[in-house]
């Protein structure tokens, strides 16, 4: 079992300003870890987060922010927004946070940005990190990749789950028992283990006729999602049987379950309606509010399942939002955008990177990570080749996906 | 000044291209980026729309350009602005805009060279350096528009190319594939036989059937998403109460009567499948594609006409499927655009102005993907700038397209009324039109999208983005775009993949604009093609292999899909009475653990299943497996599906243990029926796939006929599967009709091998 003590001794103490050697546990351990990336659908606004800017007074003109300056509240060494449910939140779990802020996704475009986001790739062709790690680590897991929206791109190397209504993953998971009664089957168990017999021994005979590369593809798919089928009953065994009814704490259950139950290996949560082009403030607000409500929930639900010190979460968005508000009190798109990160391998009570005043990320010295005009400017692919590092991908793993960017020590 | 990687890039790829041939000898030897390559002069012919595609746009233009040179870019207002990719036909539009380039010389020297190279006024400064990889592949590319290089015969890629390595399915696979997918059954044996001679023929009589125009709706919900309005009243809410007074009027009627009860039932689905409805009826009519936008009238029934307050006669005012065409006093119609159901699921705000609705017409009819317009890095030191869609270069570049379009939907607001604004379209916008250079004349300002419906009808893109849509529909996946970043390590793999069906997909859309847009042309065009009939290849290079990449159509079959097939092949869908929830397409039941779509917050379809998806199609293997073999074997032999050449009697030994020859014969047989039936798989005698099932079915046997003697086992089938009842209407069964007991062990023996072709790749997936 991976503790907090191993990664301490692997990366130090957390908090010390000083470059540690990259934070990467050896591989046994990293197979165990269970990474959820939390996906603010639509663009987050920074500014009422993590990257607080505010008005001096009411006769500011073109404030970023309608709250006051004078009221953004301090956690550790994170400065948050005087809004919604931050404080509670970032008081709660500052020692866990990394907060990176002034992250470049260069471009206002959704597709884009989420794509960036969580490739780190702004291009297209890359898969998700979630996809990536799956592939690597969690291969032989039934439900390798849960997905509940976000960036879902594998590039073929791992399907993702997406997950229905929950009450009816009994059925499923015991696909020969007609009712509630194990000794009523469909057909008699050794019957059905030779019909999975004679199902594999097909695959030899299908893979050398269809041989294209595109459906020698799906046979492989197809034989591959048919591994470990029986291991998702062992998901029951932990799903809540009270389901909450917030959309991200109800993913943020059944993610738990899933890494309790050790069928899945990367999770994707969503939440949407972060597009507030009209009535910023209040709908922003809102969804920001449930966003770290459920982040918060995932967290004690990760405790309560005891999987809490195996758990990496990354939050993040397709980009942020202008400084200015547009006639309709929304905001717009803003490359800009920040990121939240937590887990085993990642130096909490941190912030990296800054914006000046009117959100424009400003480049960073790339040993020291603090603020130089002629530094790096910190992009997505800047955050995943730290954590492609953390997680101990090898350049063989990643060879068809490079990231053009400096390897900075970000974790 | 560009990239060190970069250049290597491009010197790479120029020397293989001119290695490949297509140059001149002379050429060759002053190339420094071929010294020491000898000129192989059986390699493949380099037409020049490749070179300038690989070399010219790939290695020069896009990465040190266009960033400057596109439309809303830096160098916009010059004469050398080059298309996006994400557009359709970009790579034409550009070699032509280059060709035109090329041919402006300064003392002899073409301006595309003296330009980048700083040798006359550039505002981009010099971007290229002489010589280097850039500049030779831009002067091989001025010499290429000078004399053209023409690929003989034979040396055209696709002729002699990867393609020709393809093993295609035979006529009479692509007949069970074709009537599976257009018409949601399996061939005759005639139409078997008439796919020989006439496959062709046979395709478009499958687009003929009913059934055809179901799959068509279904295929374009997955576009529209119109179906999220079905149920209760989401759609007759949508419309506007003083603008159609009548769109409850199914409520007031008793439901206690036929009419009433009819109405309530139908009123609010007919609304919402009006725009399929109108895609179907083109079809069905067989007139050009382009109506679907530019039809000056919507589709009504018994049930929505009154919604809509229209006053129409039926011949049978009971009857949801007669369709009529019919035109609301006052609205200017422009087919799908205008109806209210498709504008409320493209939504709008006052701060959006209608730029989604814009932003997926150039999608859905245009072929062209906005947003990836926007995905070359932006800067935010450019985007504070005033009115930044129209003054900043990061977002012009999707306005500037965008925003004409938006303003043709002016008159339409957010809930999909006709609202002529009063004080005229936004003036900090672009004004209304097709483009910035084809506004919407004053004349038919009221009539913008009927106007917009006619230009999108007139440009050739329409006619792209058609095939696209269906080809998504039957391959299963949207076409390949072009790889947009040299330093990916698959580019050239990529790329040669993409120019492989690139150049299949234009043959398609030639055939279809041949046509006349109809849309049947373009459906069977694809299925007469290499992109839905590639099965296999055979003798193919690694490199070859990467080309056809994209290719071979197995695609994992929707729920839908799968249910049809399942009807089509055993007689019934996935449940155990007619009255119960599809397990499969219901969405209280397994519909999105299937991958399924609700058409409202899960819209696109699971492309790969999971585990979760593989105990669900076990599930169904299962079950089917269970409840259909009794079905089938109480019918008489030659009504049966499943079972025509054995009995429930025929047991494979006797009860000595010895084979029985005419049993084992006829039991062989059938596995042999059973694989051609379900998994399109032709046996001869001894196959070892009919080793397989053969060993399935007598151990299965074997064991619980044993059971059945020694009393360990019931000769009743489990009671979940007993054949008692009437499937459709519940009625019990007649004694001699029914089937529960199986004495002989049989019934399950041939479910244990019906369960094993039903989980198998061939029947979950379309090939």
């Amino acid at each position: 079992m991976l503790t907090r003590r191993s990664f301490l001794q692997l990366t130090g103490a957390a908090g010390l300003s000083l470059w540690l050697p990259p934070p990467r546990a050896h591989a046994a351990e990293i197979s165990e870890l269970f990474w959820v990336f939390v996906h603010a659908s639509g663009g987050w606004d920074p500014t009422m987060l993590c990257d607080p800017k505010g008005r001096a007074d009411e006769a500011e003109e073109d404030p970023v922010n309608h709250y006051f300056t004078d009221d953004i509240g301090e956690a550790g060494a994170i400065r948050y927004a005087p809004v919604g449910f931050n404080r509670t939140f970032f008081n709660r779990h500052k020692d866990r946070l990394l907060v990176i802020n002034g992250l470049d996704t260069q471009t206002n475009g959704h597709d884009g940005g989420v794509r960036h986001m969580w490739s780190g790739k702004l291009s297209e062709g890359h898969p998700a990190l979630a996809a990536l790690l799956s592939a690597r680590y969690g291969a032989h897991k039934p439900l390798s990749f849960l997905s509940n929206g976000g960036y879902e791109f594998t590039d073929q190397l791992i399907a993702p789950t997406r997950v229905g209504d929950v009450a009816k993953i009994r059925a499923i998971a015991y696909p020969n028992q007609i009712g509630d009664d194990p000794e009523e089957t469909f057909h008699r168990p050794s019957a059905a283990d030779r019909i999975q017999a004679a199902v594999e021994a097909r695959r030899a005979h299908l893979e050398a006729r269809f041989n294209l590369p595109q459906n020698q593809a799906t046979i492989s798919q197809h034989y591959a999602a048919r591994l470990g089928r029986g291991e998702i009953k062992r998901l029951l065994e932990f799903l809540p049987s009270e389901h909450e009814d917030a959309a991200l704490k109800r993913q943020a259950q059944v993610a738990v379950a899933a890494a309790r139950a050790g069928v899945s290996y990367c999770a994707n949560l969503s939440l949407g309606g972060f597009d507030t082009h009209s009535d910023h403030d209040n709908r922003q607000g809102a969804q920001l509010t449930a966003l770290l409500e459920g982040v918060d929930f995932l967290i004690q639900e990760a405790e309560r399942q005891r999987v809490l010190d195996r758990m990496v979460v990354v939050v993040g968005s397709d980009f942020g939002r202008t400084a200015s508000y547009n006639d309709g009190r929304g905001k717009d798109h803003w490359s800009i955008s920040s990121a939240l990160l937590m887990g085993p391998g990642i130096r909490g009570g941190r912030v990296v990177g800054a914006t000046d005043a009117r959100l424009n990320a400003q480049p960073l010295d790339p040993t020291h990570l603090t603020p130089l005009e002629t530094g790096v400017r910190l992009t997505p692919a800047h955050l995943h080749l730290a954590l492609r590092q953390m997680a101990g991908l090898t350049d063989a793993d990643t060879a068809r996906y490079p990231l053009d960017a400096a390897t900075l020590p970000l974790l | 000044m560009r990239q060190t990687g970069l250049a290597a890039h491009a010197a790479a790829l120029l020397a293989a291209l001119l290695i490949l041939g297509g140059c001149d000898e002379e050429t060759h030897r002053d190339d420094p980026a071929t010294d020491g390559g000898e000129i192989d002069a059986q390699s493949p012919c380099v037409d020049d729309l490749t070179f300038f595609e690989e070399a010219v746009m790939g290695g020069v233009l896009e990465p040190l350009c266009q960033r400057c040179h596109r439309a809303g870019g830096q160098a916009a207002s010059t004469d050398f602005v080059l298309a996006s990719s994400a557009e359709a036909s970009a790579l034409t539009t550009n070699f032509e805009r280059v060709k035109a380039i090329a041919a402006l010389e300064r003392d002899g020297v073409s301006v595309l060279l003296l330009k980048p190279s700083g040798q006359i006024s550039h505002e981009g400064g010099m971007v290229i350096d002489q010589p280097s990889a850039e500049h030779d592949a831009l002067s091989e590319m001025i010499r290429r528009f000078k004399t053209p290089t023409v690929c003989v015969a034979g040396q055209a890629p696709g002729v002699e190319g990867p393609a020709s390595k393809l093993k295609l399915l035979d006529p009479e696979a692509t007949a069970r594939k074709a009537a599976l997918q257009l018409a949601g059954r399996l061939p005759t044996e005639a139409e078997i036989a008439r796919a020989e001679t006439d496959l062709a023929g046979l395709i478009a009589a499958y687009t003929h059937e009913e059934a055809f125009y179901e799959i068509l709706k279904r295929g374009f919900n997955d576009v529209l998403l119109t179906d999220k309005y079905l149920g209760g009243n989401s759609a007759t809410s949508l419309l506007d109460g003083e603008d159609y007074p009548g769109r409850f009027y199914y409520q007031a009627l008793d439901e206690e009567t036929a009419a009433g009860a009819l109405a309530q039932q139908h009123a609010n689905d007919s609304v919402a499948r009006g725009p399929l409805e109108l895609i179907a009826h083109v079809v069905r009519e067989g007139r050009p594609f382009s109506e679907i936008l530019t039809a000056d009238y919507l589709l009504v029934n018994p049930f929505s006409a009154p919604v809509y307050g229209l006053d129409i006669a039926f011949d049978d005012p009971t009857d949801p499927t007669a369709w009529r065409e019919a035109r609301i006093p006052g609205l200017p119609h422009a087919g799908i655009l205008t109806s209210p159901i498709l504008l409320n699921r493209l939504p709008t705000t006052d701060t959006n102005r209608n730029r989604h609705r814009a932003r997926m017409i150039w999608q859905f009819f245009l072929a062209t993907d906005i947003l990836k317009l926007a995905e070359r890095p932006v800067s935010t030191d450019a985007q504070r700038q005033h009115n930044p869609t129209m003054n900043n270069p990061d977002c012009t570049i999707c306005h500037i397209p965008l925003d004409p379009i938006a303003g043709a939907f002016m008159n339409w607001d957010h809930k999909g009324r006709y609202r002529p604004p009063e004080g005229g379209w936004h003036a900090d916008m672009r004004p209304p039109g097709f483009s910035e250079a084809e506004p919407v004349p004053g004349e038919a300002w009221g009539a913008s999208l009927p106007w917009l419906a006619a230009r999108i009808a007139a440009d050739e893109r329409f006619a792209t983005a058609t095939i696209h849509l269906i080809f998504e529909r039957l391959i299963g996946r949207a076409p390949l775009s072009a790889p947009s970043d040299p330093a990916d390590p698959r580019f050239e793999a990529k790329m040669s993949a993409y120019r492989e069906e690139r150049g299949l997909i234009e043959g398609v859309t030639a055939r279809f604009v041949e046509a006349d847009l109809d849309l049947r042309a373009g459906i069977a065009a694809i299925i007469d093609s290499h992109l839905y009939r590639a099965t296999g290849v055979e003798g193919a290079t690694a490199a070859e292999l990467a080309a056809l990449e994209a290719l071979g159509t197995a695609k994992l079959l929707s729920p839908e899909a799968l249910e049809a097939k399942l009807i089509a092949t055993l007689g019934y869908p996935w449940k155990r009475r007619g009255v119960d929830r599809s397990r499969l397409t219901h969405k209280w039941e397994l519909l999105f653990f299937y991958g399924g779509i609700d058409s409202d917050q899960i819209t696109r379809r699971a492309a790969a299943p999971d585990g979760l998806m593989a105990n669900v199609a076990t599930r169904m293997a299962y079950e089917m497996g269970c409840l259909v073999p009794p079905r089938d074997f109480a019918r008489p032999a030659a009504q049966r599906r499943l079972f025509p050449l054995v009995e429930a009697t025929y047991a494979p030994e006797d009860d000595n243990g010895f084979i029985v020859p005419s049993a084992e014969e006829a039991i062989r047989a059938n596995i042999r029926h059973l694989h051609r039936h379900l998994l399109d798989e032709a046996l001869t005698p001894g196959d070892p796939l009919e080793e397989i099932s053969w060993a399935l079915f007598l151990e299965t046997w074997r064991e619980g006929y044993a059971g059945v003697r020694d009393g360990s086992i019931s000769d009743q089938l489990p009671y979940h599967c007993r054949y008692q009842r009437d499937f459709e209407t519940d009625e019990a069964l007649a004694e001699g009709a029914k089937l529960s007991h199986d004495p002989y062990y049989t019934v399950r023996a041939w479910g244990a091998v019906l369960s094993a072709l039903l989980s198998d790749w061939r029947f979950l997936y379309r090939r």
